[in-house]
């Protein structure tokens, strides 16, 4: 089959690789229709997450047809179509008995620490390949992949596989009541669905912050938020602070994780000298911009071992600070029911699609975030 | 930059439709509490055999007992493989784990770009080493008289 294929920092090429093969009675193999390219995937992309061996396939919010299925699978037959999170969860174990699906401790056996399996994101979370190829393994077939809807196409209900959900848990997480100011750093994809969850719980205020004027032209528009470009401003914590009365915000939440820009010293210490797990700044910003006694919500991806954090802020703050690899599965049928109900249009936010050949040419697209570009979605085998 | 505040100036409020504040009762927040009572996820299976590896699979010391799936990609190999499997010896609560997979990384890249280059370079050696080969060869040959003629 033909796959994606890492080679090293900014090097990505699609290659031929060994068709993936049943390795387990509780696998299915899917043959892809629809491989986002997300966020995260920049990180490993960079280099700067830790065992991404050379070879691997990323890949880890796709939909696909089930085409062969492992003897013990007893919820999907050949021909469906399913939504896949990108946690690999065994749904029996200590955590994900109660609900934990993002940390389940059955499926990654390189770490306690880091998260449970994750499709095409390094060795640190297993190393199972990904799916920005033709065809993908998947364990547990009987936990984590979900029926699509035979009224529902694909694209309606891709990003439920991740980044949906974990803006949904983003805002969830900040426990958001009604008429409260949330911040969001961050308007990518995840940044986008934290800010529309954050109205469906009854913010009263958002604000976007980033610094790409189309992103925040599309904040605006797609989720009627208010915003501010970071660089237009000399100091951003000073500005969010004006902007809530010099209070700070109810809750602050960071969709940017581990290569935020915003701070020259962090990006040096992090992203080049590698001293820490990447720039904490947009966390720094969170912490510094909510109110005393406001709660911080992070899913932005930082990686081990340590990152330079404000925490003492955090504690004379009285701050909550809540976070989490998402737990995808609880999400999927309440998001579903949003999605079939006209409240979230998903879709919306694809701007470019790419056949698997053109991989390489999306990573880099993506990565430098032109021609308005906010989600890139492969098609592995063309439309159909 | 759009500026607002909560008194007296616009609020900016989401755009129209029904059920834009569907979610405010917490409760019915499908992720709350994050950490609910033990319950069994209903399709699970009931009896999970643990997958032989087909490839060496580091895991991280300290685990009880073995991954119930494992992926056979990209098993360690060569000088880098050797660094991970050192980096395995140490918990991952040791910056040094940390840092020796990121070192064992740009050396894996490192070694991929030299064996490229020294293929290259062969390749074109060798290349080189027939050519010359092939002219000696010919200027060896004893000289066909030429054509009368002239």
């Amino acid at each position: 089959m033909r796959a994606l294929a890492y080679h090293g920092p900014g090097k990505v090429s699609v290659t031929r690789k060994p068709d993936p093969e049943i390795e387990h009675p509780h696998d299915v193999i899917l043959r892809v229709t629809r491989a986002a390219i997300c966020g995260s995937d920049l990180h490993l992309l960079h280099g700067l997450v830790p065992d991404t061996r050379l070879g691997c396939t990323f890949g880890h919010e796709f939909t696909g047809v089930v085409e062969e299925l492992g003897r013990e699978v007893k919820t999907l037959h050949r021909g469906d179509r399913v939504v896949v999170p990108f946690n690999i969860s065994c749904g029996r174990c200590f955590f994900c008995e109660r609900g934990l699906f993002g940390n389940c401790e059955n499926t990654n056996p390189s770490s306690n620490d880091v998260a449970s399996g994750v499709f095409g994101y390094s060795h640190s979370t297993g190393g199972f390949e990904g799916a920005q190829a033709e065809y993908v393994r998947v364990p547990f077939a009987d936990v984590g992949p979900t029926r699509i809807p035979d009224d529902m196409d694909d694209e309606e209900v891709l990003f439920l596989g991740d980044i949906l959900p974990t803006g949904y848990q983003a805002a969830e997480m900040g426990e958001i009541k009604k008429g409260e100011t949330v911040i969001v750093f961050g308007s990518g994809p995840v940044g986008l669905f934290a800010q529309l969850s954050a109205w469906l719980m009854g913010a009263g205020r958002v604000i976007a912050v980033d610094r790409v004027p189309e992103r925040l032209a599309f904040a605006r528009e797609y989720n009627g938020v208010e915003t501010l470009n970071f660089e237009e401003v000399e100091d951003p914590v000073m500005t969010l602070r004006e902007m809530t009365g010099g209070r700070g915000a109810d809750v602050c939440i960071d969709a940017v994780g581990m290569e935020a820009e915003g701070s020259p010293f962090q990006r040096a210490m992090g992203v080049k000298a590698k001293l820490e797990a990447g720039a904490a700044t947009a966390l720094g910003w969170c912490i510094q911009s909510a109110r005393k006694a406001g709660n911080v919500s992070i899913v932005g991806v930082y990686g081990p071992p340590w990152n330079l954090v404000p925490i003492g802020t955090a504690m004379n703050k009285g701050l909550t600070l809540r976070m989490n690899q998402c737990n995808v599965k609880r999400y999927v049928p309440h998001l579903l029911k949003h999605i079939r109900e006209g409240r979230i249009d998903a879709r919306r936010i694809i701007t470019h699609r790419f056949p698997l050949s053109g991989a390489r040419e999306a990573y880099h697209l993506f990565e430098k975030r032109t021609d308005g570009c906010i989600k890139c979605v492969l098609l592995p085998h063309g439309e159909g | 930059m759009t500026t607002a505040n909560r008194t007296g100036q616009p609020e900016h409020l989401p755009p129209g439709g029904p059920g834009r504040v569907d979610d405010v009762d917490q409760t019915a927040r499908p992720g709350v509490p994050m950490e609910h009572a033990p319950e069994p996820f209903p399709t699970a299976p009931e009896r999970v055999v643990v997958q032989r590896p087909r490839v060496e699979v580091l895991q991280i010391p300290g685990r009880k007992k073995p991954a119930w799936v494992v992926s056979n990609a990209q098993p360690p190999r060569g000088p880098a493989g050797r660094m991970r499997r050192a980096a395995f010896r140490i918990p991952e609560h040791h910056p040094s784990h940390w840092t020796m997979l990121l070192a064992a990384d740009r050396l894996e890249v490192r070694l991929h770009s030299l064996r490229r280059f020294l293929g290259v370079a062969a390749g074109a050696l060798a290349g080189w080493a027939l050519v010359r080969a092939l002219e000696e060869r010919r200027a060896a040959r004893p000289r066909r008289p030429c054509a009368a003629g002239r």
